[in-house]
């Protein structure tokens, strides 16, 4: 099992309390990773937006899977892209993944965005998403593309993992595996109903941050979109 | 989700034809789910390596969770133990009237069922080390892991959670005692950090008092209403939970009947390949029966897969929900009820 926490703020970087820290650490005993980064948008056509948004990665790791400890997050250095990943993909896209799962699906989820780098902003979205969908097992999850701005999050369709989020009255985004709820603090369940994606954007530094549902499909979708997660096991002649 | 009824115009296979190809399909789910565990940490450190147990079962003895070891037997080498993590509770509302040397432990369903459960697998499978490990809990360590458990379980509230939450919380930890060659009671804590769990099971085999009340009121199609309904909610409200409670041990739970290709072949068969209430069970007689008539609707086919596994006692057991088996439900007062939000 690991832990995942992540924050994205506007005022400064937002760590977990200690309370939260240690039931983090208790959930992945094998190593304790943070990564903080300055996130710049481009306001207009040409101008970068001259504050940042604030995003804090935690990961702790129980390693179960691999020679190796592959500690987390799993960062490339080169896009500035991150995954903090709780799961085991068994398969992924029809593929069996012997050994560590979330080196395998980091670099998927990285050949996604270098492919969706040349498309509009939501077939980036339908990329990983993709990818996602191929996932057989369970997960939480968030991830940062930094090519597209673009951050997800979300738990498998069956809500084998937690993922919580706390409410928080200034609309900052807060999300971990598990809290310390010692202060009365107000977290809630992130559903597991589906893929949670968010643009980083100019806007998001001054308004509520606008969160686009991706739903999983347990039944035969109405709107007949393609690639939603969670299609695997509800085809047409399953459901007949 | 398949909507056949049975008729004599569509044939259809029995449970008993059907168990074969659940059971495969239960084998590829375990596949993933048992092997290449910890390789990073075990290989280099322990000398012993080969023998210690890296999975272990949360055991109440019960049909799901024995069809699990049973078939994890067939997956893992010989010379890796197994353990069968089986926890009891002391109840003072159950317990208070004990008499001089009996143990609170030892009256919990739980732990007669576990106990007559790990005898049939040993019988079945007696080349396997399988440790029963008796995870006994006083009612002072249960309060004095209020807290951290409310914590963990958080958002979740209610006095029913909170029972369902100490069961897996206390299991997982894995402290408790296991009986040596001498019938020494030794203490010894469970080194194995992935847990399965037999969650699932019964959502999706008609294990429910629910299902059969559905059946008996509205025939087969009440009863693929009510299935229909609980793969529609399958997870989804209590998993989060679960993961939150399990995980604090450094351990993680995984759901063999919840993998995605499983639930797919579940979902294919015909309700009578399943659980078929239209056949009830027979009654033992001088007049031989198929087997398969012996055996309860609820799960038939799960019963039909561990009788044809030689686990002909579980074949038979009845279902019986965590909190009741373990003796975690309402230990503060008889009178509240499950729904009941905690402060």
């Amino acid at each position: 099992m690991c832990g995942i926490f992540f924050s994205l703020c506007r005022q400064e970087h937002v760590l977990p309390d200690s309370g939260t820290e240690q039931l983090l650490k208790n959930r992945g005993p094998d190593s304790l990773g943070i990564q903080q980064r300055l996130l710049f948008t481009r306001y207009g056509e040409h101008e970068t937006d001259a504050a940042p948004l604030y995003a804090t990665f935690v990961s702790t790791v129980l390693a179960l899977r691999g020679a190796q400890v592959t500690e987390q997050p799993l960062v490339d250095e080169k896009s500035g892209s991150m995954l903090c990943w709780n799961g085991e993909a068994w398969r992924l896209r029809e593929d069996t993944v012997p050994g560590n799962d979330s080196q395998v699906v980091f670099q998927v989820l990285l050949e996604a965005c270098k492919a969706a780098a040349l498309m509009s902003s939501a077939s980036a979205i339908d990329q990983i998403v993709s990818v996602l969908s191929s996932i057989r097992g369970p997960y939480a999850f968030v991830f940062y593309d930094a090519t597209s701005h673009h951050l997800f999050f979300g738990r498998d369709c069956l809500g084998r993992r937690s993922l919580l989020k706390k409410r928080t009255s200034n609309s900052d985004l807060i999300i971990s595996s598990v809290c310390d709820n010692a202060t009365g603090e107000d977290w809630a369940e992130i559903e597991a109903d589906g893929i949670y994606v968010l643009e980083v954007t100019a806007r998001s530094r001054k308004h509520p941050l606008s969160i686009i549902h991706i739903p999983h499909r347990r039944s035969k979708d109405e709107t007949g979109r393609p690639s939603f997660v969670g299609k695997f096991f509800f085809t047409e002649s399953m459901l007949t | 989700m398949n909507r056949t009824v049975p008729s004599k115009l569509l044939p259809y296979y029995s449970e008993a034809e059907s168990a074969p190809k659940l059971g495969e399909a239960l084998r590829e789910s375990l596949e993933l789910r048992v092997q290449h565990v910890r390789e990073a940490k075990l290989s280099a450190n322990v000398p012993s390596g080969a023998h210690e147990p890296r999975v272990a079962i949360l055991f109440s003895g019960g049909l799901d969770c024995t069809i699990l070891a049973r078939l994890t037997h067939e997956l893992l080498p010989l010379e890796q133990s197994v353990d069968l993590l089986n926890v009891a509770f002391e109840n003072p509302r159950i317990h208070s009237k004990l008499g001089a040397g009996e143990s609170p432990y030892e009256l919990c369903p739980d732990r007669i069922t576990g106990r007559s459960s790990h005898t049939e697998l040993r019988a079945v499978c007696p080349n396997r080390t399988w440790r029963f490990v008796e995870i006994n809990v006083p009612y002072t360590q249960t309060l004095a892991h209020r807290t951290r458990v409310m914590t963990l379980m958080h958002p979740h509230n209610t006095e029913m959670d909170l029972s369902i939450s100490y069961a897996l919380y206390f299991a997982s930890k894995g402290n408790g005692s296991v009986t040596d060659a001498n019938s020494a009671s030794i203490s010894y804590e469970s080194p194995a950090h992935v847990l399965l769990s037999g969650l699932g099971a019964d959502e999706l085999f008609g294990g429910y008092q629910r299902h059969a009340v559905a059946f008996s009121r509205q025939g087969y199609p009440g009863l693929i209403e009510e299935l229909e309904l609980d793969f529609s909610r399958l997870g989804k409200r209590n998993l989060g939970r679960d993961d939150r409670v399990i995980s604090d041990s450094g351990k993680e739970v995984r759901f063999p009947y919840l993998d995605e290709d499983f639930i797919a072949l579940a979902l294919r068969l015909p309700v009578a390949s399943k659980c078929d209430f239209g056949l009830p069970q027979a009654v033992e007689s001088a007049s031989p029966v198929d087997y398969v008539e012996l055996l309860e609707p609820g799960k038939r086919v799960l019963r039909a897969l561990a009788w044809e596994l030689g686990l002909k006692r579980v074949a038979m057991e009845k279902k019986r929900a965590i909190q009741f088996g373990s003796r975690t439900a309402k230990m503060e007062t008889g009178k509240t009820k499950g729904t009941h939000v905690l402060s």
